[in-house]
Order: C-alpha cells, then structure tokens, then sequence
C-alpha cells in the first residue's frame, strides 16, 4: 500500500479543461470519493493516476514514486470498471489468474493466490465458469477479486456499482469498505451517487466543471458546503438569496426575515436542509415563515412538503414519518409555518 | 393472418427456390449421359468425373489454386487485423479515407484490377530487372488485394463489438501492448478471424477476371482451367468439377461452422 500524490493535474482534450490544477493527499489506507455530475473530470482524474491518460501538467505519485511517465501496466493499480470488463473467453479463475501471470508470479503461489482471492470475494464456486454465465453482482466480485489479488498500490474503482441494482449496490458497496478496511487499501472511488459516495467513503472530493469545488470529510461537506453547488449537489437545501440587515438578522429578497448568526456583509445566501425544518400551526422556535402547503410527496420514511412563501419562494420540508404527524393539517393549501432553530443556517458568501 | 403466414412461407421457399436453383442444376447435369445437354438426359453415369480426373489441368489447376487461395487468404487476414486494429482503436485523421480504399477492390471490376495489377508488374519488373508476372507469390499479392475489404470488414465490426475497457483491464493487470494483443484482443478476434480467412480463401479460390491476365502458361488456377477446357468442349465435365469444388467449399464451411458459429460473426 501506498499514498497519493497528486500534485497541480490538469488534463486538456484539444480545447476543453477536462481536469484544472486538481491537487490531493490521499492517506495510506484512506478511501477517497470523488463526487460530481458527469463531466465533471472525476473520471479523467481517475484514469490519470492509473496512467491511461497522459496529464496535460501536473503530477501523479504513488508511494511517493514519480509515475507520471510510467505506463499503465507498471503502475501497480488495481482497477474495476463500470462495466465490469471481464476477460469473456476465460474462466474467473484465469481471469483473476492473468494479473499474477503478468506479473510473474511462481505457479503454486499463483494457484494460491488465486484461492485466496475467490474466498475473498466468496466466489469460489464459480471458479470455472465463464463472465457470461454470471450475475452482474457476480461478475463485479471477479473483477474486485482480479483487481485485487496482484496487490495493487492503489485500488481504483470507476463507478463500480452503476450497473447494478440497487440492493445489491448497497451490498458490493458495503463488501467493498470492509475489504478496503480489512486489507488497509489505498482506495479512490468514483461515483455520481451521493449517497453512495458519503457512505463508503472516508474523505470526498466534489468536482464540477473539472475543478475541485471541496474536499473534506462527510459530514464536514454535508454540514458545512463551501457554495451553493456543494451544498445543492450534496443532498437538497433551501437557499434565501438576498443581504444581512445587521449583524443578526438577514432580509431576503423576497422580503422574509429571519435570524442568523455571524452574518458579515458578503453574505447573499443563507441555505437550510429540509429536514431541520418543522411545520407548525403557531410560529415556533428562533426562525418561523409564513407559508402554504404546495405539495405533499409521501415518501416512505420522510414526508416531503413543498411550500409557498410569499414572494414566490419555495420552501422544501422533510418531516420524519412519526405516528405522531399530523398530516390532516397538512393539506395543499394549508396555511402553517416552517420553523427551524438560526444555528441551522449556512450561510454563503462571495 | 392465416393467408398472410401461407404467402410468407411461399415467398420464402420461392427465394430458397431461385438461390438454390443453379446448384441444383450444376449437381444435376454432372450425372447426365449424354456429351451434348438436352432434356430428359437419356440415361445417368459417372463418366465426367472421370473424365474430369483424367484432364490433368483440372487437378493441377485445383491444387495450384489451392495454394494460392491459402497463401492469399492468411496474408489477408494479417493485413486485415493489422489494418482493423488501426482503424478502430487508434482515431488518427484520414480514418475514413483509408476505410474506404480498403474496401475500393470491391468497386472495381475485376478484369479492370487485373490488367492494371499486370501493367503495374510489368513497370515493376522493368525497374527491379527480374519477373515477377506468372509468379505464384504476384499472384498471391494480387489475390490479398481482393481479401482485403472481406478481412478488414468481418474483423472491424468484430472488433468495434469488443469493449476496450477489457483491454485497458489487461494493461491494468501488468499485460504491456503486445501481451494484451496476444492474450486478449487475438483470442477474442478469433472467430472473426476463422470467418475472413474462409470468406477469403473462396474469394481467391473462385477468382477469375484478376488472375487470367496473371497466370503463367503452364502453371493456371482452376477457374481458368475450366474457362479453358470450355472453350472447345461443352459436356458435363465442367459440372462434375463444379460439383466437386461445390462439396468441398461447402464442407470446409460446415467443419468451420462447427467450432465457430459462422452465422454469429458474418
């Protein structure tokens, strides 16, 4: 295992920016999301540090080894693929085989290995059948086996999970972090699922446009967005566009009022995730608005409400699906108020 | 619907009938007794294949065209690859351009091919002072030409249908280009491969209008050992040749079909 350096990449295709000045640590044994809509270079980042594309500047290190010149077959990564690309015309024993014999690995250490790495992935019964007598779930497990059975540096997985279901998404995630965790890989995971992306992750990097938007632990990013783009791509947030009156009270520009702390004069947005929000027939706690039901969306353990405020701002609410709701009251066109406490407010400068 | 489902089937057997037609006859009249063709053949012998044996040119044409028809159809296939390989996986500029030239044999009629193959030999042999037209090697090289659009084409669509992240696997799993080729990509070429060299192989077996300004005296293919012999003759021997060459090509196919699903790759 090994850490990661990547230091001022940038790649461009003809006249494009795929990838501007992209400058990371990643830890020995870290596992590091990279989160964005498509497009967004995290991909092309990926593809840098496992040398299939040359960086336009910049540099890749691994293990504090200069392998931006290296080519990708003496790189040591080990790579899944989206679509899984199993080698079709051989058995997952001789698919998880071929790394090892690529690296010149002794036959009965190479038989070996290759046990090992079937139990890892429990796929041991399947040994000598072929990719396309297997589930997708299945021929993901071969994949992460062959990937991992040369020891890879660095473990690199290109949206492992897009082509599965979602059950078993969340299992092969889950397979994946306890393997991560167990063997102590340096691992980078590129997804355009947020929820997958905080879950298995121990820090993440948001990309837009092919430039870093933040990096930072989960709840660090989810709590504390650096811009209106983290905190609208991570999860969903209502925003307040307008300016502070003082130092404790903000004026949207639709005319709400609400109190907030620490606000300095750059502030244009404050942001409030639905679920801190409550309803209720009498104003209650530090921040109340006036609002009228929209739209009720049932979905299951949440509620979610879509007001009107006036000014035409909409409010989104998630209220926890408790026996205690009262959703009689909750009728489009009911007039009630959305509460949620200041300290809930992010608060967005320029 | 009933009406419809009986003219489908009519219509099928009808297209079978039209295709099938010729063959049946060629088969047919080889068996015939009689040296001038009429209906209903007076009586049925073997004489013709007889016959046919006894002509040595037809044997001698036969292996001869044989060994052009290997040489030509595994030059073709390694042009083929190399050429598909090119054209798929590496985009470079005039792409298109050379997609086409290489199917440009096929445009061309072949009697047209085979006198401009020849003048350009015989400028060749001026230059280069030593011969080259009546070569089996000449003829090969002109014979590969005529492969060319069937390997390059039966190999592109098979390659455009292999994913190259399976490649880029490989070179992840430690394979440097040339392994990758020869464990991943040529295995996975394979029954493509098997279907161009077979389509190749009857392409230059068959091929007559190229070679007739091509051959030596003495040393002829097939096809113009028949051309020959019906120049003055016009009994079933011909036919019974035919049959044969029919039987053979089409067990080669059937073998073939055997380990490689031909009508998967074609």
């Amino acid at each position: 295992m090994a850490n990661v350096s990547l230091i001022n990449l940038k790649k461009q295709f003809d006249k494009s920016v795929a990838v501007a000045d992209f400058s990371l640590e990643i830890e020995d044994g870290e596992l590091v999301t990279f989160l964005g809509p498509s497009g967004c270079g995290k991909t092309t980042t990926l593809r840098m540090i496992a040398g299939f594309v040359a960086p336009t500047q910049g540099k890749v290190l691994i293990g504090g080894e200069d392998v931006t010149q290296v080519p990708p077959y003496k790189r040591n990564t080990g790579m899944v693929f989206q679509r899984y690309a199993l080698f079709p015309h051989m058995t997952v024993s001789e698919n998880i085989a071929f790394g090892l014999e690529m690296h010149k690995v002794p036959r009965a250490e190479l038989e070996q290995r290759v046990k090992a790495a079937l139990d890892m992935v429990q796929m041991t019964g399947f040994k000598d059948r072929y990719p396309r007598q297997l589930s997708g779930g299945q021929q993901q497990r071969v994949a992460i086996a062959r990937a991992l059975a040369i020891q890879p540096k660095v473990f690199l997985l290109d949206e492992p999970l897009s082509n599965l279901d979602a059950k078993l998404r969340q299992e092969v995630r889950e397979e994946i972090r306890s393997l991560q965790q167990a063997l102590g890989l340096t691992t980078v995971f590129v997804t355009h699922d947020q929820e997958e992306a905080l879950a298995i992750c121990d820090r993440m990097v948001i990309m837009h446009e092919g430039i870093v938007q933040q990096v930072g632990k989960p709840n660090d990013l989810y709590e504390r967005p650096a811009n209106l783009f983290v905190a609208d791509f991570l999860g969903k947030m209502n925003f307040f566009k307008g300016r502070p009156r003082d130092h404790q009270t903000f004026m949207t520009d639709t005319g709400i009022t609400f109190v907030a702390p620490d606000l300095m004069p750059a502030t244009h947005c404050v942001g409030v995730r639905p679920e801190r929000m409550s309803l209720s027939i009498q104003p209650q706690l530090e921040n109340s608005i006036q609002a009228v039901v929209a739209v009720v969306a049932y979905l299951g353990p949440s509620i979610e409400v879509t007001l009107k405020a006036p000014g035409d701002q909409t409010i989104l609410c998630h209220l926890p699906n408790t026996s205690a709701i009262d959703t009689q009251s909750l009728q489009t066109g009911a007039k009630v108020f959305v509460n949620y406490l200041a300290r809930d407010g992010v608060l967005f400068s320029d | 619907m009933q009406v419809s489902k009986v003219m489908l089937r009519l219509f099928v057997v009808l297209i079978y009938g039209v295709m099938l037609c010729p063959l049946f006859f060629v088969v047919w009249l080889s068996f015939f007794k009689d040296a001038i063709l009429y209906f209903p053949p007076s009586g049925y012998s073997l004489e013709w294949y007889a016959n046919a044996w006894a002509h040595r040119s037809f044997a001698q044409g036969f292996v001869f065209s044989l060994q052009v028809a290997i040489c030509a159809s595994l030059v073709g296939v390694m042009v083929g690859v190399a050429a598909a390989i090119g054209i798929i996986r590496h985009p470079f500029k005039g792409k298109q351009a050379i997609n086409t030239l290489l199917l440009s044999p096929l445009l061309m009629p072949g009697i047209v091919a085979g006198i401009a193959i020849y003048i350009f030999y015989i400028q060749a042999e001026n230059l280069l002072d030593r011969d080259i037209v009546g070569t089996m090697t000449s003829l090969v090289l002109a014979h590969v030409c005529l492969t060319i659009p069937w390997t390059v084409r039966m190999v592109s669509a098979s390659l455009h249908g292999i994913d190259p992240l399976i490649e880029e696997a490989a070179r992840n799993l430690g394979a440097s280009s040339m392994k990758v080729f020869w464990r991943v990509t040529l295995p996975l070429l394979r029954p493509a491969m098997v279907a161009a060299v077979l389509f190749s192989f009857i392409v230059s077996f068959e091929n007559l209008e190229v070679s007739l300004s091509l051959v030596a005296p003495g040393s002829t293919t097939l096809p113009i050992a028949v051309m020959q012999y019906l120049e003055f003759n016009l009994d079933p021997t011909i036919a019974a040749v035919a049959t044969v060459q029919i039987i053979l090509l089409g067990s080669i196919m059937l073998i073939t079909d055997r380990f490689i699903k031909l009508s998967q790759v074609v």
